[in-house]
């Protein structure tokens, strides 16, 4: 943690709302990636998104600083990602109208205004894949392939050895690659 | 689009929508007398910060020592336990702290993992999820 986000951890955790909104407003995106990936579903994931900032607000004094916050936040949002209904399942199937449907046109354009049709595409075809993986991998893989987070940043969020993430990884991958063959959904 | 490393590659970082932080700061504030540190707070969080992990360990160890040696006296022929009836102590603080600390490491362990545990990769992941994570909320750090 550098000193800014020691000292913002430190206001907040004596009750400085304020303080948490900073807080909030860097790691915002950090939680929404992962909530919106795992859930494919803007409302969910905002559900989501809200329920882990009030924990970690409710359990600040739980943090002690021994690991960054931002590895102690990814460990909320993965209790959160997984405990969640629509986020802990796999829909084990995938069609051209399922995939086209996972992504909402109209909402990802309001939300994201600089996007191309083309991103809107990418959206479709990844969400469409990832809905297809057992959450643990997929939760794994979007950490590491989407939010760049390292095999041991991994583990310590999702309180699992570095082994099973390599392992969750790899799997996922062959199953996304097997999938993507079998649908033609990458060319 | 022709393979997953490009799609990955290709896969941009979002942007939150600004709907998310009306909804958490209502919450936060609606929450914030709450989150004012109590005397209770202050107290756990001075033992915390005094005791070392040998220090807790001997601690959680003379604690076991003296339940023994109470249920051998109170067992022992000739000795008679206190008949005394006294008021059970008000745990209420100390359970709304476990509740705050503990809940979602269980949830996240049990809860979860436990539905999928037949799915798990293989053995290492099953003990990973169900057993370590037991030993790793008290020699652990940072529960969430």
């Amino acid at each position: 943690m550098n000193d800014v986000e020691t000292r913002l951890v430190e206001k907040a955790r004596a009750g400085d709302a304020d303080a948490f909104g900073r807080i909030f407003e860097r790691s915002k995106n950090m939680v929404w990636n992962v909530a919106y990936r795992m859930t494919g579903d803007f409302d969910e994931a905002e559900d989501l998104a809200q329920d882990v900032f009030v924990t970690a607000w409710r359990k600040l004094a739980s943090f002690r600083g021994e690991s960054a916050f931002s590895t102690w936040l990814y460990r909320i949002t993965v209790n959160k990602a997984l405990n969640s209904k629509k986020s802990g399942r796999a829909l084990h199937r995938l069609s051209d109208e399922e995939t086209a449907n996972l992504v909402d046109a109209e909402t990802f354009a309001r939300q994201n205004p600089s996007a191309g049709v083309e991103q809107l595409e990418t959206e479709r075809i990844l969400a469409g894949l990832l809905a297809t993986l057992e959450p643990e991998r997929r939760l794994a893989l979007i950490l590491r392939e989407i939010e760049g987070l390292s095999y041991e940043q991994i583990a310590e969020a999702m309180n699992t050895p570095v082994g099973t993430v390599r392992s969750r990884i790899s799997r996922a991958r062959e199953e996304l690659e097997a999938t993507a063959k079998k649908t033609g959904i990458l060319p | 689009m022709r393979n997953l490393e490009e799609l990955f590659k290709n896969t941009p970082r979002l942007e939150a929508p600004d709907t998310l932080q009306r909804r958490v700061m209502e919450e936060i504030r609606a929450h914030e007398k709450e989150r004012k540190p109590g005397w209770f707070d202050t107290v756990a969080d001075l033992l915390r910060s005094s005791l070392t992990h040998p220090a807790r360990a001997g601690f959680a160890l003379a604690t076991v020592a003296v339940a023994v040696a109470v249920s051998i006296a109170v067992n022992t022929p000739g000795i008679r336990a206190p008949r005394q009836i006294v008021q059970a102590p008000d745990m209420s603080q100390i359970n709304d702290y476990m509740d705050e600390t503990l809940d979602d490491t269980y949830a996240g362990a049990w809860g979860v993992n436990g539905a999928s545990s037949m799915e798990s990769d293989d053995i290492s992941d099953f003990v990973a999820t169900h057993v370590e994570s037991v030993f790793w909320i008290d020699g652990g750090s940072d529960n969430a």
